[in-house]
């Protein structure tokens, strides 16, 4: 579903001329939002009661520290995104399929799921920066990039990835600048707390479900002339996935 | 007649197994299933050249045991669906249609958020859409 602020509707003369709406495919941003602050708040409290229950059962052994429970909060929220994107893969999965079989009767391939399964290390990449992207966010994503250090690593960038439109950041002693003020507000003590560990999730469950295990994060990357910084999303890929194609 | 369709997991773990006739032995159908995973790995590692192109979904007719066809079908995400009929002739549209609609009824059970990937399908609702299916096939001759 795509997000819109605004929808356009288009004036009919007579009533009954009016197509059977199928329904819209898109969602309102402020419901999103609203949505999207509700997880954010809940794996905060979820965290720090388990933190609470571990300190205070196991004491003198106390590993719970703020740090984890940072971490703690990441994990979760990538782990809501991971739930979404293993799903997200079967639906677009069978909903190509079908869109394709309605109307040609052979099915030639576009090199894209279609009646086939993605074998190719790129070929799942490319899936994810243009289908999945323009499926939940209504367009593709801004770049595809091959990390240089590392064989393995690859990075999809956004300038104005939507969960972080609507964050606002403080932080005045780093070099990360205050983004556009929007729906949530991260406060100074939750350090480096990246709502795109949401999407990073997701990412992770459509790889995951494909065949190729991965570690997916989010970064900030300050970027010159713009105001707010671009949000990268990181893969790095498990050593079993090789760079040529894949057996199954 | 379908006898039995079964979704097995990417692990080659069972997630639905559901057989429609009371006559034959519910064990024997588990094993005809389980055997057939085997044919539907050597079909996947080891494509044929003249045979479909590589990565199709549809794998078409497993094998064929004494009383029982077997059909396969592959998703993009390793799940595979079974298909075990007595009927002797079986168009190939008819299971194609089949496997599109099951499918379909996966892929909405799958969306559930309170379905945990890896485990068993618990939903009514799928059960029920699946018992449709089964009766419908073959009945309507539309593809």
């Amino acid at each position: 579903m795509t997000m819109i602020g605004v929808g356009k509707i288009k004036q009919y003369s007579n009533i009954l001329e009016k197509p059977l709406s199928k329904g819209k495919q898109e969602v309102s941003l402020s419901a999103f939002a609203f949505l999207f602050s509700e997880l954010v708040q809940y794996n905060q409290t979820r965290v720090d009661n388990i933190a609470e229950l571990e300190r205070s059962s196991v004491n003198g052994s106390s590993i719970v520290n703020e740090s984890n429970i940072f971490h703690g909060k990441w994990i979760r929220l990538e782990d809501a995104g991971y739930a979404v994107g293993a799903r997200v893969l079967e639906l677009l999965c069978h909903r190509d399929k079908v869109l394709l079989a309605s109307w040609t009767s052979t099915t030639p391939s576009f090199g894209n799921e279609g009646n086939r399964r993605e074998t190719r290390l790129l070929g799942i990449l490319s899936f994810v920066h243009s289908t999945v992207w323009k499926v939940l966010f209504g367009k593709v994503a801004d770049s595809l990039e091959k990390g240089t250090e590392h064989e393995d690593e690859y990075m999809i960038s956004e300038k104005d990835l939507l969960v972080n439109k609507l964050c606002i950041a403080h932080h005045s002693y780093n070099q990360l600048v205050c983004l556009h003020c929007r729906f949530i507000s991260i406060p100074k003590d939750m350090g480096t707390f990246n709502c795109g560990a949401f999407v990073a999730g997701i990412v992770r469950g459509v790889l995951d479900g494909a065949g190729f295990p991965a570690v997916v994060t989010a970064h900030f990357v300050p970027m010159e002339g713009l105001q707010r910084p671009r949000t990268t999303i990181l893969i790095k890929f498990a050593e079993e996935v090789s760079t040529t194609r894949l057996p199954l | 007649m379908i006898v039995c369709v079964a979704v097995v997991g990417h692990q080659n773990n069972p997630l639905y197994i559901q057989s429609f006739t009371d006559a034959d032995d519910a064990l024997k159908l588990h094993h005809i299933v389980h055997c057939s995973l085997d044919v539907v790995d050597e079909r996947v590692n080891n494509p044929k050249k003249s045979g479909p192109t590589l990565n199709e979904t549809f794998l078409g007719l497993l094998y064929p045991t004494e009383n029982y066809k077997v059909y396969g079908y592959l998703t993009n995400t390793k799940v595979k669906f079974i298909l075990v009929t007595t009927d002797l002739d079986v168009r190939d549209a008819d299971v194609r249609n089949f496997f599109r609609r099951f499918h379909a009824a996966y892929v909405d059970a799958v969306s559930n958020p309170f379905h945990v990937p890896g485990k068993k399908i618990t939903s009514r609702t799928f059960a029920d859409r699946v018992s449709t299916i089964v009766q419908s096939f073959g009945l309507s001759s539309a593809v």
